[in-house]
């Protein structure tokens, strides 16, 4: 803890984490308590306890049935028909290839964090088919048995995959390829693992999703940094 | 899950806002039918009018879909992000309204009783934060109700020693109190105690 000169103490501090952490501190109070976080650790490990204790407030929330209609009013204003034969996304994110692989790409890192924080999800494959659009399957990518992260491919049109990888044991540039149930193997770009082995990444597949049998992850000297079976 | 016709196993929810940030329509009806009534749920206790609190959790899973390929993991799970969503929106109603929140004995009381859930759903939510519900459970009234309007309604505490007909300083004190049981419970619960 290195607190700035002239800043509050951590004793006062701590007295306002707690609406700090609720997001009802303001002005002055707020001001001094922000300075003091800026070079307090210690004090910024309290407050990221206590907003998980005031998000989780929010989370102990009663169900409750919405009322007749509701799903139809609701894909009706986001454009879904969830009764219609297979369609494709229109208007605004009906857009080019390049545009979407920068989504995908945006979105995998995003999801790669989002892994990070609940790790043991989908550790089999398992797929998502609502009717429409595309067709959704998951994987585990595992090393010597050991989850080390996750593939997803979208069956879409164009197909694409996803892969997130934490402590992967090294930090270097990965090589992603994808097998086909035919036997080819393919690669399908590359991409960084950060120190700690952690990286997230996407990209359009050169394959039809439904052929991929199984993903891997080779680094540069060939050794297989981890795999995934999609399709048994 | 509940009520759904999707099948959706072992997708996380993390790869279910992945495909619809990708434009998939299949992944949107999983996530809504896997969220809509803890959306609608969280909204209709804040509000406590159903075609208000319709609006409010339509709002919410429009703005989910919309802004689905920004979620940053990193700030917290999807299920903290989708209820912030819903939460903020809902005061915002109330706002307009000019309305008084549901008491908060009530958003507490009934989040506190199980009511009917599929097992899903149970497996989901209801057992997320079994410590969270004890410790809320074993607070004065004044106090829980001082947390909820804090945390729920983002009343700050001159808001809620003004509605409370208390000093500032009690209305602190509670809040502070309130939130350290908190997090004791949450942090009892991450080490299994």
């Amino acid at each position: 803890m290195t607190a700035q000169e002239g800043s509050p103490t951590c004793e006062a501090v701590r007295e306002e984490l707690p609406e700090l952490a609720l997001g009802t501190l303001s002005g002055r109070e707020r001001s001094a308590a922000l300075n003091h976080l800026a070079s307090c650790s210690s004090c910024r490990s309290e407050l990221e306890q206590l907003a998980l204790a005031a998000d989780a407030v929010v989370q102990l929330a009663p169900q409750a049935e919405p009322p007749v209609g509701f799903e139809v009013r609701l894909f009706d204003r986001l454009g879904i028909d969830a009764v219609a034969p297979p369609v494709r996304p229109t208007g605004p994110r009906r857009c080019a290839d390049k545009v979407v692989l920068a989504g995908v790409v945006a979105v995998a890192l995003a999801f790669g964090a989002g892994w990070l924080a609940a790790p043991g999800a989908a550790l089999r494959p398992s797929a998502v088919n609502g009717g429409i659009g595309g067709r959704l399957t998951s994987a585990a990518l595992t090393t010597d048995g050991r989850h080390v992260g996750e593939v997803t491919v979208d069956a879409a049109e164009p197909s694409w995959m996803f892969m997130t990888m934490a402590d992967a044991g090294r930090s270097a540039e990965v090589t992603c390829e994808v097998t086909t149930v035919g036997g080819r193997t393919v690669s399908v770009g590359s991409f960084w693992l950060s120190p700690g082995g952690y990286g997230a990444w996407g990209a359009v597949l050169p394959v039809l999703a439904d052929q991929v049998r199984s993903a891997r992850v080779v680094a540069a000297d060939g050794t297989v940094v981890a795999g995934a079976v999609l399709r048994t | 899950m509940g009520q759904s016709g999707v099948d959706t196993p072992g997708l996380s929810d993390e790869a279910l806002l992945a495909g619809m940030a990708h434009g998939d329509q299949g992944s949107a009806v999983a996530f809504v039918r896997r969220y809509q009534r803890r959306v609608f749920g969280l909204a209709f206790s804040m509000v406590g009018e159903a075609a208000t609190a319709e609006d409010v959790a339509q709002e919410a899973l429009v703005r989910v879909w919309r802004h689905a390929p920004v979620f940053d993991p990193r700030r917290g799970s999807v299920t903290s992000w989708v209820l912030t969503i819903t939460r903020n929106l809902a005061i915002d109603a109330l706002r307009m309204r000019r309305a008084v929140p549901t008491d908060p004995d009530d958003f507490v009381g009934l989040g506190l009783v199980s009511s009917e859930r599929s097992p899903e759903e149970r497996a989901v939510t209801a057992d997320s934060f079994p410590g969270l519900r004890r410790a809320m459970a074993a607070m004065p009234a004044e106090q829980r109700r001082a947390l909820v309007l804090a945390a729920v309604y983002g009343r700050t505490a001159a808001e809620i020693a003004e509605a409370e007909l208390i000093p500032l300083g009690t209305a602190k004190t509670r809040i502070r109190a309130g939130m350290a049981k908190l997090r004791t419970a949450l942090v009892d619960q991450e080490s299994g105690r």
